[in-house]
């Protein structure tokens, strides 16, 4: 192979590599001219092996920096004779007015004001950009093929010196030369067309968006030297898009403000929201996007969003009362565009909730300070009437802004807060609100429910368990449906024991174990006392197989019912005597069987059936335990003889109130006048006289006199003051009792701390004040439970 | 040696019974212990060759340059013995594999590199889990526990992915010749498979020339001037599909047995008895490893099938023209014989410059060099050459010409490089190629001409050349120091610089007095000056590195922080080396002095 290398002796010089030069100015001569062939578009006569070849040589012997310079100044060159020859006329023949009216400011709004020129202003705009990106997609090919003929220095002296390769170096030029050119501003130029041409567009005419896209690309791929990710489009063209957008959408806002009711001016936003993504995703940059998008938002709803909220004829209100659900969807939508936290929304339904929530507060109210007598609304059930009426409008008032939530605004959780917090708000302002929702449940368990299928009843209890939710003060609502479940157990008045039962469970879930134990302690009295009855019945018949007179009675655990009902001093009577020997002979079999045991009679919870025999015929009469007591007095009398209100008062020790309850309802209702009275008013009076009443006629032989105290009533402000004792009673022992917990789990606990864990255990029941837990504290530092740290005041020990 | 046995080393996964290997040592007392391993493994029909099987003792010195750069760790010098061909899982005396000792050392680099070009780390096996046991970090054997043959394999043979995505290579069009499949089904087709679909498969005349004898001789009779051949009806398009594929270099897989004995068939027919052996081996549940080796043999024989194309059909097939007549009737001399698959000619000059010689040559193998790539899809004149321009009459037909600025004996080592991945560049060239090579932008022809220049001579080599003023013992040449420094300064190659700045160091009384030195000691300072402004010279610099090197002078403790001299202190006498260390660097400050330079 080497034929020729063994027979030379002396070292071999490289052939014309590093001795011989090379002309720098004949092969510039040769690459020059090929460039401006290929900018003739006459590429294909060139050899590119002589090209290269030519450009290698350069390169090899060191002219890599004269070559590159040269290439700068001869591509420059050229670009400036393209602009001044191709672009310059251009624009001066056809968008001359287009310049001077968009550049010389104000262009903006003026071009609406004249449609004619619009037209050709376009068409000179489009065809500007055309020209435009003509030019740059020659000189990109031009580039390619330079930036192939010149590789060789791309791969070595660029690299080498990390200088822009050709390519990059071309597109600078053009950047340089042609967008940024001294003489004529062609990147204004282009900037100033598109601008319009959005302009256009936003005004609603239809523009040629592939021209406008396509210069787009022109500027995206121009990038800024020494500013990474930077590029003509994102420096100069940008900010002056975005500025006008800022301008247009100013005039926009107050346009549409001025024009549109809310529910267009929503519909509008939305549109224009939808515009503008379009347009910067179809022919603009994906970058641009969120930037004008914000523009719109900040503009169009940030500045307006609570006018149009507020507005009186059409804002929220209006929507919420006409079901525009459509628009309050579109509203949450765009709120939630520029506020995650939709603020302006959500105090604004909060606010229209508690206002809502305080005309039904404010209804119910009504209803019982004027009960409307024209449809039989007696004071006596007035309560439960409002009571009544004050569920149903909250539960109606809560359904609707359900069904707002979930079909207008996606379940918003934030949203849903804050209906939840509004709602609880206007509820516990009703001061009454635990009363009247026992009040509810307690006249649905008694009538409302009846004949109703175990589902509907339940439907009917999960309602009243979303009103219980919302209630902060638990521990009242306890107290009152306790004593409303005493009365119904005890008068037997509960239409169905498994319904009650359902509602216990149903409260159970809501707030735990310890809520209803008492309340099921009840149950359990009731049954206990049944089965003992019929213990009591076997007894009688084995000591006693004469009595004629039948007893049950009911054992209650005082702890369990309500406190009313186990105070001894209120219940003083004194039976007569048939009635006082069983009495006596139960409580001895009671304390045979559970010694230790004290029984406390209630008489007032009682009732009795007696046979009673009038002038026409007999009647069964059933009555209060007091109505009999009261009764038998009349046994031992003449007819026509009468007594005393003193004088029953003397014999039956009965308290006051009870007496004057038991007599009105034996004397005043007219349908159960039993006894007579002197004189006939509605008022018991201590003078009055009383006397049977022989001639008393029914159509029923058996009669139910209802007492005045079984007719559901709602407290009287002393009695109710009587219950808020009792409640604050409770939450004194609840407080010290978590007091306790706490500080014997801690042991040492800061003042703050101790606070802010009590009112976390008590919340489930009621809220509790800091002033309350402040003077419980106090006085468990005086019952010596706790003591204050030597060194900290503010620190607690506990004592064991 | 059992069975038996072969089948526990291979099956106890990890565990290697030694004392039963010692016991077959007993029973083959004359056979050492690598020769021995190696036969294991060969009965296993593992490739395990030790290094007194490798064919010639060019191998075995490069053998051992491999496994002692895989101890150092020089990845350089293993890229380099690698390129030259060199069996990666060869063992050594000591049984060492060139992976076992990269992995022993600690050269993860040299490990990844081994990995990708080849090296077979398998845990089923002696040596492998050898290998994994040995690694001297966690990341090199998790580098080796993860390492994916099946992703190396196209790495190991760039050649053989080139051939592969010509299959699919639509730009620039090189595809010369159309097998079209006729749409009947085909009738040995059984019943339930489902009717084959036409295809047309676009291929290249000098592929299938080269790959198949069958092939060679039809495109040379009864195909000669089609461009469209259609496929007798029997022929199954999947079948074909996978011959081409096969002829192609891809690596095939079939997924029906039924569709194996056809293609076999189709081998059978168009005498391709290799493809017959791969659809056998193909057929059989095989490990991966035998996988991976039945595929590395196939792309061997491509390999060499190109070796013997290029030789015979390039090479040979070149014509000399004088140069005047050339220049003035270029024309006439770009016909080649109609049957030739050539679809350009390359011309150059021989070194005297009186005559031009043409090669026939094939674009599509051209552009594995990126210029070659650049110039036939861009713009120009050649991006323009297309197939279906070549006229065809008389029994001739016209190419175009491409020159190449090269000494044919330059222009044959490209073309071989291009051609098959593996070539010898004669020292005495090699310089020439490495400029070519540059030009070319093929930076592995580069490196490995610049592997040719620096490396040793052997003394009987006449064109290497000896510089008598040096003195006996220096190395000879086989190009003058300086152009081989400014070569490497042109083309990049710092291994030049490094080789040029150690043999002057090794040397340095002889040069420190000439002109030419000092004169490239300056152009070295104006390359910096033209960089950046740093005080240093390079060479300079590298001069010393290597003075340091060659007195034995490593600790830096030792030396003058300004002047870089050992310090005679009064704990250490200096040494006779360190005395003439000091007097060869004090040479050097004289001559920056006198050129007026500061380092």
């Amino acid at each position: 192979m080497m034929s020729s290398g063994k027979s030379r002796v002396k070292m071999r010089p490289p052939r014309n590599r590093d001795s011989g030069d090379v002309n720098f100015d004949d092969s510039w001569g040769i690459l020059s001219t090929a460039m401006q062939e290929m900018y003739r578009k006459n590429a294909s006569r060139l050899s590119y092996e002589e090209l290269y070849r030519t450009a290698y040589t350069l390169v090899l012997k060191k002219h890599a920096e004269r070559l590159y310079n040269s290439f700068k100044t001869f591509v420059a060159q050229h670009l400036r004779e393209i602009v001044s020859s191709e672009l310059a006329s251009l624009a001066s023949n056809t968008t001359n007015s287009l310049l001077t009216s968009t550049i010389g400011g104000g262009g903006l709004t003026s071009t609406i004001a004249v449609p004619l020129a619009a037209a050709d202003k376009r068409e000179g705009g489009i065809r500007f950009l055309k020209a435009a990106k003509a030019q740059w997609d020659d000189h990109c090919l031009c580039m390619r093929m330079i930036s192939d003929i010149l590789m060789y220095m791309d791969r070595v002296y660029c690299k080498e010196l990390q200088l822009p390769l050709i390519y990059d170096a071309g597109l600078a030029l053009f950047r340089d030369q042609v967008i940024r050119n001294n003489e004529f501003q062609v990147g204004e130029h282009i900037y100033a067309i598109i601008l319009d041409q959005i302009q256009l567009e936003r005004d609603g005419d239809i523009v040629d968006t592939s021209a406008i896209k396509a210069t787009v690309l022109m500027l995206e791929s121009l990038t800024e030297d020494k500013i990474d990710g930077e590029t003509v489009y994102s420096r100069s063209f940008e900010p002056k898009y975005l500025r006008s957008s800022v301008e247009f959408y100013t005039a926009e806002a107050e346009k549409l403000a001025r024009e549109c009711d809310s529910s267009q001016y929503l519909i509008q936003a939305e549109k224009r929201l939808q515009e503008e993504y379009l347009r910067a995703m179809s022919y603009l940059s994906v970058t641009s996007e969120p930037k004008v998008t914000k523009i719109v938002e900040e503009n169009l709803i940030t500045k307006n969003i609570v006018s149009v909220i507020k507005s009186d004829t059409s804002g929220l209100t209006f929507m919420i009362n006409n079901d525009r659900f459509d628009d309050l969807k579109r509203l949450h939508r765009l709120c939630k565009r520029v506020d995650p936290e939709k603020t302006d929304l959500r105090s604004a339904l909060m606010a229209r909730i508690i206002q809502q929530g305080g005309e039904i507060n404010q209804n119910a109210l009504e209803v019982l300070k004027h009960p409307d007598k024209s449809k039989g609304v007696t004071a006596q059930n007035a309560a439960t009437a409002a009571a009544f009426k004050w569920v149903e409008e909250v539960l109606g008032l809560k359904e609707k802004y359900d069904r707002i939530l979930n079909e207008t605004m996606d379940s918003d959780n934030q949203v849903q807060t804050s209906l939840t917090n509004a709602f609880s708000s206007f509820i516990n302002q009703m001061n009454r609100c635990s009363e009247f929702l026992s009040l509810f449940i307690d006249d649905n368990l008694k009538k409302g429910l009846k004949g109703k299928t175990e589902d509907e009843a339940e439907a009917v209890l999960d309602r009243a368990i979303t009103l219980f939710r919302y209630i902060t003060d638990k521990d009242m609502f306890e107290t009152y449906y306790k004593t409303h479940l005493a009365k119904r157990l005890l008068g037997g008045r509960s239409i169905s024991d498994d319904v009650e039962r359902m509602m216990i469970t149903k409260l159970k879930m809501e707030v735990g174990f310890s809520f209803t134990t008492k309340l099921e302690g009840m149950f359990k009295d009731m049954k206990v006392s049944n089965d003992m009855m019929q213990d009591y019945k076997v007894h009688v018949q084995n000591t006693d197989p004469e009595r004629t007179i039948e007893m049950s009675v009911s054992v209650l655990t005082s702890t369990n019912w309500p406190v009313s009902l186990s105070t001894i001093e209120s219940h003083t009577c004194v039976y007569p005597t048939e009635i006082e020997r069983i009495k006596r002979s139960f409580e001895k079999f009671y304390v045979d069987r559970h010694s230790g045991r004290v029984l406390t009679w209630n008489p007032n919870m009682g009732n009795a059936d007696i046979r009673v025999a009038f002038r026409k015929r007999k009647h069964e009469l059933n009555v209060s335990t007091y109505a009999m007591v009261i009764l038998m007095l009349f046994n031992d009398l003449a007819d026509g003889e009468s007594l005393t209100y003193e004088e029953i008062k003397t014999a039956t020790s009965i308290p006051d109130n009870e007496l004057i309850r038991n007599l009105q309802s034996l004397a005043v209702v007219p349908k159960t006048r039993i006894l007579t009275k002197q004189p006939m008013s509605k008022d018991i009076n201590p003078t009055d006289r009383f006397s049977f009443n022989v001639g008393f006629e029914s159509q029923y032989i058996r009669i139910k006199i209802p007492t005045v105290a079984y007719i559901n009533k709602t407290e009287t402000d002393s009695e109710r003051k009587g219950t808020m004792d009792k409640v604050d009673e409770l939450r004194r022992y609840q407080t010290d009792a978590a007091i306790v917990r706490i500080m014997k789990a801690r042991k040492t606990l800061e003042h703050n701390i101790l606070v802010a864990e009590v009112t976390g255990q008590l919340s489930s029941h009621f809220h509790p004040d800091a002033a309350l837990i402040k003077k419980r504290i106090d006085a468990m530092l005086e019952r010596e439970y706790i003591e204050r740290s030597a060194e900290n005041r503010q620190v607690y020990h506990y004592l064991a | 040696m059992d069975e038996e046995f072969i089948e526990r080393v291979n099956m106890e996964d990890g565990f290697v019974p030694f004392p039963q290997v010692e016991i077959i040592v007993e029973d083959l007392p004359l056979e050492s212990k690598h020769k021995l391993i190696s036969r294991l493994w060969r009965e296993d029909g593992t490739r395990a060759n030790t290094v007194d099987d490798l064919p010639s003792q060019q191998d075995k010195a490069r053998f051992h340059e491999l496994c002692e750069s895989c101890r150092a760790g020089d990845l350089e010098q293993v890229d380099n013995m690698v390129s030259f061909g060199v069996d990666v899982n060869a063992i050594d005396e000591f049984d060492y594999t060139p992976l076992i000792l990269a992995s022993l050392c600690g050269h993860e680099e040299v490990v990844k590199y081994l990995l990708e070009h080849g090296a077979i780390c398998d845990r089923d096996t002696f040596q492998g889990e050898r290998c994994l046991y040995g690694a001297l970090t966690d990341n090199i054997r998790s580098l080796l526990l993860k390492f994916d043959i099946s992703k190396a394999v196209d790495a190991i043979q760039p050649f053989a992915a080139h051939i592969a995505s010509l299959l699919s290579k639509i730009e620039p069009s090189t595809t010369d010749v159309i097998f079209s499949s006729s749409t009947k089904p085909p009738s040995t087709t059984s019943v339930g498979s489902a009717p084959a679909e036409s295809r047309q498969f676009h291929m290249h005349r000098f592929i299938l020339t080269a790959r198949s004898t069958y092939f060679r001789e039809n495109l040379a009779g009864r195909w000669r001037s089609k461009k469209l051949v259609k496929l007798s009806s029997s022929m199954d398009p999947r079948a074909f599909d996978i011959v081409v594929k096969y002829l192609y270099s891809v690596d095939i897989a079939i997924g029906s047995m039924e569709l194996n004995d056809r293609t076999a068939q189709v081998a059978r027919k168009l005498d391709l008895p290799d493809l017959i052996s791969t659809l056998e081996n193909l057929k059989a549940e095989e490990s991966f490893r035998r996988k991976r080796e039945h595929r590395q043999d196939d792309m061997r024989r491509a390999q060499a099938d190109f070796e013997r194309f290029v030789q015979n059909d390039v090479i040979s097939a070149r014509t000399e023209v004088p140069k005047d007549e050339f220049l003035a009737r270029k024309e006439s001399f770009c016909t080649v014989p109609v049957e030739s698959t050539a679809d350009i000619l390359l011309s150059v000059e021989d070194d005297e410059g009186e005559m031009v010689v043409l090669y026939p040559t094939h674009r599509a193998m051209l552009i594995r060099s990126e210029y070659y790539m650049t110039m036939f899809t861009s713009s120009f004149a050649e991006g323009g050459y297309s197939v279906s321009d070549l006229e065809d009459q008389d029994g001739k037909k016209t190419l175009p010409i491409v020159a190449l600025s090269a000494s044919r004996q330059v222009a044959d080592i490209v073309l071989r490089y291009l051609y098959t991945d593996r070539v010898d560049i004669p020292g005495a060239i090699a310089l020439d190629v490495l400029y070519c090579a540059d030009l070319l932008l093929v930076d592995k022809l580069k490196s490995l001409a610049s592997v040719a220049l620096t490396h040793s001579t052997d003394e009987d080599d006449e064109t290497a050349i000896s510089d008598p003023t040096v003195g006996k013992h220096a190395t000879p040449l086989y190009a003058n120091i300086y152009d081989i420094l400014r070569a490497g300064w042109a083309t990049r190659m710092d291994r030049l610089e490094r080789f040029a700045a150690k043999y002057f160091a090794d040397n340095l009384a002889h040069f420190i007095v000439q002109d030419d030195f000092a004169d490239i000691v300056l152009e070295s300072a104006q390359r910096i000056r033209s960089r950046d402004e740093t005080d240093t010279i390079e060479l300079i610099d590298d001069i010393r590195f290597y003075l340091a090197q060659k007195y034995g002078i490593i600790f830096e403790d030792d030396m003058d922080p300004v002047t870089g001299k050992v310090q005679e202190g009064p704990w250490r006498k200096i040494t006779n080396y360190e005395r003439q260390y000091n007097a060869e660097l004090d040479l050097i400050d004289g001559l920056l002095e006198r050129l007026d330079l500061d380092a």
